[in-house]
């Protein structure tokens, strides 16, 4: 697609005259854009011709009888015999075309038809894109406007009901909805033009591909539940699950088309998610991701186009206010940052499967981890669903053998026969729901039975901390969030072996560091994110100090003696002096601890391009808003492991 | 023992005698009804004075057991043994709770005895209540009974730590008994393996030289008796040539045992276990069908028909339903013996019907059952509803005069509303019209009177929890009783003579919008008759309500009561025109009830005085 910048480079260099007019070509129709080359042949300055008729500019058009054409005539004020042709690629503009007569003769019809439809095409197209962004522009003042309308409507409605707790809450909850919705946008439209812009810098850091998933699967699954679609998931060959790429940007692919899965997809529907990893090289995975819906599908035309910004499929059913247009674009541009591709199969009314394969690099695995948990015997016992489908195969990864209890009934014949014949099960795993009995009656007394240091561990989808207080008291020892990845199930077992089970008893107290010798200087403009911030540190008994801009930050530094300060926490955007600047002049004062304090950024956004200016201007490291007490303990206790050293 | 557990006792065995009432035992039905309710009323307080031991003692007790002294365990223990010696185990609820509760202390105790002797009991009286059930659905509480045995037979690998013969014996019977646990048609593999492994550590001398004392030929012939009940999976003849070889290898053994029992005491060998051997020797191939109902005719004729020992019971009532399953096989064979299958239904009515007192009744119905499931229909010979009619006559008296009471205030109420309401009966019986209403009304009156009759036929599937009143119902009674309504349905649906009943007696307790009541798989949709379900339904909760005579646990309401709680389920429990058409007679239907129950007790006594030819 053509933007006008592009059409106007293409049509101010032409070397033929062109006009483009208000339709219908009649003598009414008003001059909107005329290029040099018809300011010459008219001999008007090329700026006085927008805003004329056809009429007045050729009163030739007295005599026109109507069709494409009029002329040649004799174009008095410059002198020259001229044709003029309106073009009919565009119906609602009118390219027309100018000739001299003389030039025309010299030129072969043909030629000229080519270059009038070639610029009939660009003039199509440039058209259509002012309309798409026209229309994207004024759906986004829409979209912002709806939230943010909500946003202050509540605002207004809570002020008003200070004292009426209940509705408070109730329009706090409803800020923070509209909230999120708005800054999904604005993250898209900011995503969309730093991807445009080339200024988007991809992480490579490394990704835990079981939290990654089940990072994704926490948003995703509600989702499915509240249309009550049916989410089937399954994993093919994770070998590698600690890998390096930008997690945010791969979280951000994967919610996007699952996301779109949802939303196109009848309630009662379903969705097939398949997540597949292939060796790829020495270092390399291919990871794809299979995303397949029964939903409505999309036509030959919108399939055409799905990967070209703000379009969005028109749908009586679908919600105007669910999505910028922008959302496949931004996903295919990151794909393809990645090295990966992505594909898409649609059939209208019958749904759509978007395949994309991602290269990602591998991180060294340490397999000896894990080395406690060979040679045990569990029993597994499934539930009536085949969700535990992919357990032994892990164990069996994990040198673990297995028995496996089709159900409950099964399961105790299993323990009894194990029982009566000496036979010891290090632990039961089982599903979250059994085909025969009702799991809530049959854990309490298997856990009766076999006391309580045996370990019964629960893999479930479900959300654990919905139902951790009720499972536990039935017996459960621990859970396994599924799907399931071998790193997960290994560390749900191995702290019941009895080298961890030893090990245990010395941790099980809780480490308790005492950061009361360490200071800390906090940098932050705003008075309510400093009170924030020192109340979530105050319970760590640091040593805080405040300043509210650089000027004051780099004023506290020099006022103590080196060393004084740990721990420099700096927001970046401040009055007076920003982060940034403080951080640099810091760096550059001649003391012992000038290069060496940790400058530590504090900022609302984790863009990777952020990171880079930070660290460039001196900052060690990088924590996001809003502030969280183990992040800034994570950094002192680096500080800490460092000095010890 | 502790005094509230004497008290227990003691109202127990009193309502023992007061329940043993019977017609002859009066000398008009006047006085049977009399003598009926005065006996409910003596057994209220008794009820009422069990139920305080159990809330204010014994639950809180099982509660805190943890904190109780081994005294007070020792008491626990006597209690539970005299309760079941003097009940015969028919108190199987008090049973579970005590055993339930001991596991918990033997466990945090580590009292290895005690654990392994609760929790055999425990799972003994979860059979108890699969035997309820064994008619309908016996596996729902075959995981538990499981985990049970399982955990006590699984103490054999601590048997040289234990020094207790009896504790031993405990865990010997466990592993034997956790063949109960398993379905013979459904689980029969596993049934298998499990008694394998239980004969093969019974018949190890290693085991039996380690503790002599334990009674090892019982426990064999006993294991080997539980095999021969795989017979009823033989019967399917899906069984593997292995499997028939072990079957038959039983039925020898204690076919053996029995011969030579019978030889030195000089008495007929018990006739199940002839049974067992003449169905085995059937089933692996040694004689023909022929030859088995030849030798189970000859078993069952030889028997008295005034012998209510278990044995005879046995002959007289479960040899013919086993007789009667083998003839199903075949057509052929259900005209061959249409005159000994005569001879066996009015046999078996004369027989329950003379039963004298004393009579261990849990036998008498559980064997009378098993005929009624196997019951043939055959042209000219007695059908299903006349059968079961009989049935309903003769036994139970609570839901006999119930049905008789339901079955007429049914009848009443469709001639008021014929009457008032006709276009509210559109569809009974499949009518149509108005005019087709009066012209079949005799019919359909009939059709209905059955219906109050045969509504709760399936309560006789589990008289086992009405035969001793002594304290309410636990919860898991209560759901066992619920099965009622689809075993009714079940046992009705299998004959043409009662086809027409069966969802009446699946739906009458559903409510009307299907919103409540049990049981959920019923559906209106699927109902062959929902205007006489509606009928019955109404006039069920009447009647139960009403009921101030028989039900010794608590008050009947009056008539204002039950207006005021059938107005209350208008339209969700109850349909909304059955409920208006008893607004509208209520004091028709008030006069009809102040004598209902009595003329009912009337027919009851009548009945019983009546003798039964046979052809």
């Amino acid at each position: 697609m053509k933007t006008y910048e592009e059409f106007q480079e293409m049509f101010d260099g032409a070397s033929h005259g062109y006009l483009i007019a208000s339709p219908p070509f009649s003598s009414d129709s008003t001059i909107i854009y005329a290029n040099p080359r018809a300011a010459l042949l008219l001999g008007f300055p090329i700026k006085a011709l927008p805003g004329q008729t056809l009429g007045h500019l050729f009163p030739a058009f007295s005599s026109h009888m109507g069709g494409p054409e009029l002329g040649p005539f004799c174009y008095e004020k410059t002198d020259r015999i001229l044709r003029i042709f309106v073009s009919s690629f565009c119906e609602d503009t009118c390219l027309i075309f100018l000739l001299d007569q003389n030039e025309a003769e010299r030129e072969s019809a043909e030629r000229l038809f080519n270059y009038q439809t070639r610029m009939g095409e660009a003039l199509a197209a440039a058209n259509a894109a002012s309309e798409a962004k026209t229309s994207f522009l004024s759906e986004m003042s829409h979209d912002i406007r709806t939230p943010m309308n909500a946003i202050i409507g509540m605002t207004d409605i809570a002020l008003n009901y200070s004292d009426d707790s209940a509705r408070v809450e109730d329009c706090l909850k409803k800020i923070r909805t509209a909230s999120g919705h708005l800054m999904e946008l604005i993250n898209e439209v900011l995503d969309m033009s730093r991807i445009e812009s080339g200024r988007i810098v991809l992480n490579e850091e490394h990704i835990q591909l079981a939290d990654q998933i089940h990072s994704i699967l926490v948003i995703v699954r509600p989702q499915t539940a509240a249309k009550n679609q049916k989410f089937h998931l399954e994993l093919c060959g994770i070998e590698y699950e600690n890998l390096i790429g930008d997690s945010t940007r791969i979280r951000q692919i994967f919610l996007n088309i699952l996301s779109n899965a949802i939303k196109y997809t009848q309630e009662g529907g379903d969705i097939w998610m398949n997540l597949e990893q292939k060796v790829n090289g020495d270092n390399h995975v291919l990871l794809t991701l299979t995303v397949r819906d029964n939903g409505m599908g999309m036509t030959p035309e919108f399939l055409s186009k799905i990967f070209q910004p703000f379009e969005r499929e028109t749908s009586t059913t679908i919600s105007r206010i669910e999505g910028t247009g922008l959302g496949m674009t931004i996903t295919k541009k990151l794909i393809e940052m990645m090295g990966g591709t992505i594909m898409v199969e649609s059939e209208l009314h019958k749904g759509s499967e978007f395949t994309i394969c991602l290269p990602l690099k591998r991180c060294k695995e340490d397999s000896s981890r894990f080395s406690s948990l060979s040679g045990r015997h569990v029993l597994i016992m499934q539930g009536d669903d085949n969700k535990l489908a992919a357990l032994p195969q892990l164990l069996k990864g994990l040198d673990i053998t297995f028995d496996i209890a089709a159900d409950g009934n099964q399961a105790i014949d299993m323990l009894n026969d194990a029982d009566i014949s000496g036979k010891e099960y290090f632990a039961l795993l089982t599903a979250d729901h059994l085909a025969d009995i009702d799991i809530s009656k049959l854990l309490p007394d298997i856990c009766a039975r076999k006391g309580k240091n045996f370990p019964i561990l629960m893999l479930s989808e479900n959300n654990w901390s919905e139902m951790e207080y009720f499972m536990t008291k039935l017996g459960v020892s621990s859970f396994i969030p599924l799907p399931l990845f071998k790193s997960r199930l290994a560390e749900a077992l191995r702290p019941f072996t009895r080298e961890e089970t030893d090990k245990g008893g010395q941790e099980a107290t809780p480490k308790i560091t005492d950061y009361s010798k360490n200071r800390l200087l906090l940098v932050e403009d705003n008075m309510l994110n400093l009170e924030i911030a020192k109340e979530i540190l105050s319970m760590t008994n640091v040593q805080i100090d405040t300043a509210t801009n650089g000027k004051e930050a780099i004023a506290a530094f020099v006022d103590h003696p080196p060393f004084y300060y740990d721990l420099i926490l700096m927001d970046i955007k401040m009055p007076v002096m920003d982060g940034l600047e403080a951080t640099r002049r810091i760096r550059t004062l001649s003391r012992a601890d000038a290069t060496t304090v940790q400058i530590v950024a504090m900022t609302a956004n984790a863009f990777a391009e952020d990171r880079q200016i930070s660290i460039e201007a001196g900052m060690n490291a990088h924590i996001t808003k809003p502030l969280d007490a183990a992040q800034v303990l994570s950094c002192l206790d680096r500080l800490n492991s460092e000095k010890s050293k | 023992m502790n005094q509230y557990e004497t008290t227990y006792l003691d109202n127990t065995a009193k309502i023992i005698e007061l329940v043993t009432v019977r017609p002859s035992d009066f000398c008009d039905g006047r006085a049977f009804y009399t003598g009926c309710r005065e006996r409910t009323l003596a057994l209220r307080p008794l009820i009422a004075q069990n139920m305080s031991v159990l809330r204010d003692f014994l639950i809180p007790f099982f509660d805190d057991i943890l904190d109780a002294s081994p005294q007070e365990i020792a008491d626990l223990t006597e209690f539970d043994d005299a309760l079941s010696r003097l009940t015969k185990q028919a108190d199987n609820g008090v049973h579970y709770q005590i055993n339930s509760a001991l596991i918990v202390y033997a466990r945090q105790k580590k009292d290895r005895d005690l654990l392994v002797r609760s929790l055999y009991h425990g799972a003994m009286a979860l059979y108890n209540y699969s035997a309820i059930l064994r008619m309908t659905d016996p596996s729902r509480f075959f995981w538990k009974m499981r985990l049970l045995f399982g955990e006590a037979a699984g103490y054999i690998r601590y048997y040289d730590e234990i020094q207790n013969p009896e504790t031993r014996g405990y865990i010997h019977r466990s592993m034997s008994n956790l063949a109960l646990c398993y379905n013979s048609i459904t689980d029969p593999e596993q049934k298998f393996t499990v008694l394998r492994r239980a004969l093969n550590i019974l018949q190890d001398p290693v085991y039996q030289q380690k503790t002599p004392s334990l009674p090892w030929a019982l426990y064999i012939t006993k294991t080997h008796q539980e095999r021969t009940t795989l017979l009823g999976y033989l019967r399917h003849e899906n069984a593997s040539y292995k499997q028939l070889h072990e079957v038959m290898e039983s039925a020898e053994y204690v076919h053996h045992e029995q011969l030579l029992t019978a030889q030195k005491k000089g008495i007929p060998m018990q006739p199940q276990w002839l049974y067992a051997y003449y169905a085995a020797c059937y089933h692996c191939g040694l004689h023909t069908l022929s030859q088995l109902f030849e030798n189970l005719e000859d078993l069952y004729i030889s028997a008295s028909k005034e012998d209510y020992s278990q044995q005879g019971m046995y002959t007289n009532l479960f040899l013919p339903a086993l007789y009667t399953e083998y003839v199903r096989k075949d057509t052929h064979y259900i005209a061959n013996k249409a005159p000994i299958m005569q001879l066996i239904y009015h046999r078996a009515l004369q027989y329950v019907r003379c039963a004298p007192a004393g009579t261990q009744m849990e036998f008498l119905y559980q064997y009378l059952r098993a005929l009624l499931v196997n019951f043939i229909e055959y042209p000219g010979g007695i059908s299903l509803k006349e059968f079961a009619h009989e049935f309903i006559m003769g036994r139970h008296l609570g839901t006999c005069v119930h049905s008789i009471v339901v079955a007429r205030l049914t009848v009443f109420l469709f001639d008021h509303m014929v009457k008032n309401f006709p276009e509210a009966l559109l569809g009974i019986y499949g009518v149509q019209t108005n005019a087709e209403l009066s012209s079949r009304k005799e019919e359909i009156s009939t059709y209905l009177y059955d219906c109050g009759m045969l509504h709760d036929i399936g309560k006789l599937f589990f008289l086992q929890l009405f035969t001793l009143p002594n304290r309410q119902w636990l919860s898991i009674e209560e759901e066992i009783c619920e099965e009622h309504a689809a075993q009714g349905f079940r046992l009705l649906e299998q004959a043409a003579s009662t086809k027409s009943y069966a969802d009446i007696a699946f739906g009458h307790h559903r409510y009307y919008d299907e919103t409540g009541g049990y049981p959920r798989e019923f559906s209106r949709e699927k109902c062959s008759d929902t205007v006489a379900l509606d009928l019955i339904a109404v006039t069920d909760f009447i009647e139960y309500r009403g009921n101030a005579d028989g039900n010794a646990f608590r008050e009947a309401n009056s008539i204002e009561q039950i207006l005021e709680k059938l107005n209350q389920g208008r339209g969700t429990r109850f349909c909304s025109a059955v409920v208006d058409a008893v607004f509208s007679a209520k004091e028709e239907i008030a006069i009809f009830l102040s004598t209902a129950r009595q003329e009912a007790y009337q027919r009851v006594f009548e009945y019983s005085m009546k003798s039964l030819s046979i052809d």
